[in-house]
């Protein structure tokens, strides 16, 4: 415990390496922990590696500060997450161990058509402009508020913002639509 | 509260138990606003792919380097090959300006994936990498120095060294980056310190020193080494 405490410290301090050390210990076991709870073969290299990337991440927004159980039980439950909710093909929500479930009528799409479009929107994603992307990213993914973002990004007011952020959404539908219309 | 104030405070982890159960409400009765809240989750999940791209390719690095060590030597043998017939084809003597903004690119933020919480230290940290990913290279350099002289973390002075490149200060950039030793520490940006350092080295016409920084690269694992095997194909 005391080891593990010192590992998620250095990770705390951003050390890269731990982060292998980490990934490499854990790996095999994963992988025969993922195994018995029947995942798909081709799917655990990708949720051991989210697995890890969970961890740093939430050592770094102080979600873990002090752990409460060994690193691996910590890892573990992560992964046994990420397992179950890559094999359930149904979207949920998530919200502090909350769950929302989609209601039927949602399914639209049969998984592998859903597959295709996450294709799409992420191609299109790589080729939206720099600007829209900054924007997009610190809202969806850093979690980032609208002040926030102004005061990062120097705009005029919250509304600048604002039209810009549906500009951007705008433009990458556009774009995943054009690649559709391609396909 | 306006239903896209649910949403927004949603993306922002910010939503009480209360306003989840509203909004979870919402999103049942009102199609419109299911249709466009899921359509923000799915690039939400884009965005996360492209985030960890950097880190997963290090952990497939990783994995390989675990694995046997014997299969480069075919590749190896391709590329020499490959350099020898680049060497004839481009005779002419290269336009070191171009290559440079050809082959520029800031390094992607590895380091401070997620905003929020922490101390002081990390809040000043995430600070500098939020000017440093929204372009702002100027602040960025500010902060990254400011923070190093605290705190020499060599990440810090590596971010500093891209950020002064990128606004095209390459003497300061250089003197930055070769103000340490990424090699002899065992950093984990010594590869890619190396290759802005080769970068930086061309764009000053100082094509010797460039192609020193640039061969450490081109023989190591890493996945800028194709980049670098191609620069110097074309700088020979």
């Amino acid at each position: 415990m005391i080891k593990d405490q010192y590992l998620v410290d250095r990770l705390k301090r951003n050390d890269l390496k731990t982060l292998d050390k980490v990934y490499l210990t854990y790996k095999k076991e994963f992988f025969l922990f993922a195994r018995t709870l029947n995942a798909q073969e081709e799917d655990i290299a990708d949720i051991y590696q989210e697995t890890i990337i969970s961890l740093y991440e939430n050592v770094q927004n102080g979600k873990l500060k002090k752990l409460t159980s060994t690193l691996k039980s910590y890892v573990f439950a992560i992964g046994k997450f990420k397992i179950y909710k890559h094999m359930d093909k149904t979207r949920k929500l998530y919200h502090e161990g909350q769950v929302i479930h989609i209601s039927e009528e949602m399914q639209l799409f049969e998984t592998e058509a859903l597959e295709e479009q996450r294709q799409v929107l992420r191609k299109s994603w790589k080729q939206l402009g720099n600007k829209c992307q900054q924007i997009l990213e610190l809202f969806y993914y850093k979690g980032m508020t609208l002040d926030e973002i102004q005061e990062v990004l120097q705009y005029a007011s919250k509304d600048v913002l604002k039209s810009q952020k549906h500009r951007c959404m705008a433009q990458l539908k556009e774009l995943a639509r054009e690649r559709y219309e391609k396909a | 509260m306006k239903k896209h104030e649910l949403t927004e405070k949603y993306f922002g982890n910010k939503l009480s138990d209360e306003e989840f159960g509203r909004l979870e409400q919402l999103l049942e009765q009102d199609d419109q606003l299911r249709d466009g809240f899921y359509h923000e989750l799915e690039v939400r999940r884009a965005i996360a792919h492209e985030k960890h791209s950097t880190l997963k390719k290090r952990f497939q690095e990783l994995d390989r380097n675990t694995k046997k060590k014997t299969r480069w030597i075919p590749y190896a043998a391709a590329i020499a090959l490959l350099i020898s017939i680049g060497s004839i084809i481009y005779g002419s003597g290269p336009n070191y300006g171009g290559l440079y903004t050809d082959n520029f690119e800031v390094y992607p933020n590895v380091i401070n994936l997620v905003t929020r919480g922490g101390d002081e230290t990390e809040n000043s940290e995430t600070t500098a990498f939020e000017f440093y990913e929204a372009g702002n290279y100027d602040k960025a350099t500010k902060a990254f120095d400011s923070l190093y002289k605290k705190q020499p973390k060599d990440y810090l002075l590596f971010y500093k060294g891209v950020s002064l490149l990128a606004q095209n200060r390459t003497e300061e950039g250089i003197r930055a980056l070769e103000s340490y030793g990424w090699d002899l520490n065992g950093s984990d940006f010594a590869i890619a310190s190396n290759w802005y350092l080769g970068l930086a080295h061309l764009k000053q016409k100082e094509v010797d020193q460039a192609k020193t920084f640039l061969k450490k690269v081109a023989t190591s694992e890493s996945n800028l080494n194709d980049q670098a095997r191609k620069l110097l194909k074309q700088l020979d």
